[in-house]
């Protein structure tokens, strides 16, 4: 079931680039762009330090697609 | 259609191909018709092997000249806070990384083709030879420079053999997911590249005078493809990744 995300959104509101973010969690620019883009699954250590970041549980960045994200 | 069927067909059709190659190989050499052909086929490839090489310099050249130049422009808007163009500007410098690849391929296998009587031509092709490779090796250089702009934390010197190590190292987890998918299917490729290979070099040498270089050079490369990929796995299991 494909994955989708709030990652854009979550950025936007700390008010940083794609590669901004992906030096705080230890990604490339790339990565954070094909995550956001939903063409990559990033690994749950990924997925960990992006909901530290952004300060929110991961389900209130990731959910199975047609399911609601945690509010 | 049931797979037993289908693998047995693939097995009749190869036996068939293999049946009319060899047959029409020793037909060939029956007749004596293919020495008269290779002679002209050699000599008209020596000559024709250095402008074949640098119709591959200038082509290739200034394609990747002219794909960076678009790249720099996506890089300047991307410099602008335009972040939907990284992904452009970075495909844009791929292409000409592969553009100058296929350079480098060509003005070197072109090389053994312009051995001829006299030498003249395979003196031009090895000039030819001696001018690209530099050329090639700065161009990529540049190339990596402009995507370690836009993607900083990639290490490595082109000039530096450990060059690809250090650059797959430096990957996160979906770069390096992602190179080994495509390392996988280049081995898949080449495993079956070499099957064929080893076919045609063995029909060949039914009528072809000559030693057994080709089959050597083949069977050296399924051993390195075979023995890496053997530690490779092994590597992994020690590391706990379970056995391929």
């Amino acid at each position: 079931m494909p994955l989708a995300n709030r990652v854009k959104e979550h950025r936007a509101r700390l008010g940083i680039n794609q590669q901004e973010l992906g030096q705080r969690i230890g990604a490339s620019r790339q990565t954070v762009s094909l995550i956001e883009r939903g063409d990559y699954n990033p690994s749950i250590t990924l997925a960990l330090r992006m909901a530290r970041e952004f300060g929110v549980p991961v389900e209130e960045i990731f959910s199975l697609e047609g399911e609601e994200t945690h509010e | 259609m049931n797979k037993s069927l289908k693998f047995f067909l693939y097995i009749l059709g190869g036996a068939l191909a293999g049946g009319a190659l060899g047959f029409g190989v020793v037909w060939f050499g029956m007749n004596g018709i293919e020495a008269g052909m290779l002679a002209k086929l050699q000599g008209g490839m020596a000559l024709a092997a250095p402008a074949l090489q640098v119709l591959a310099i200038l082509v290739c050249s200034l394609a990747a000249v002219g794909t960076m130049k678009r790249a720099g422009r996506l890089a300047a808007a991307l410099d602008a806070g335009d972040e939907e163009q990284a992904e452009p500007a970075l495909q844009a410098a791929d292409t000409a990384i592969n553009l100058l690849e296929v350079q480098q391929i060509l003005v070197l296998f072109l090389m053994p083709f312009a051995m001829a009587p006299g030498g003249f031509s395979l003196l031009v092709s090895g000039l030819l030879v001696v001018v690209s490779v530099p050329l090639v090796i700065l161009g990529q250089g540049r190339i990596v420079n402009f995507v370690r702009r836009i993607n900083p934390e990639k290490r490595g010197d082109i000039r530096d053999l450990k060059f690809n190590k250090e650059w797959y190292e430096s990957c996160d987890e979906a770069e390096q997911q992602k190179i080994g998918r495509v390392s996988y299917q280049a081995v898949l490729a080449t495993q079956m590249v070499l099957l064929v290979l080893l076919v045609v070099v063995v029909l060949v040498r039914m009528v072809v005078p000559g030693d057994n270089l080709a089959a050597w050079c083949l069977l050296a490369a399924v051993l390195t493809l075979k023995i890496s990929f053997w530690r490779g796995s092994r590597r992994e299991e020690k590391r706990g990744g379970g056995a391929l």
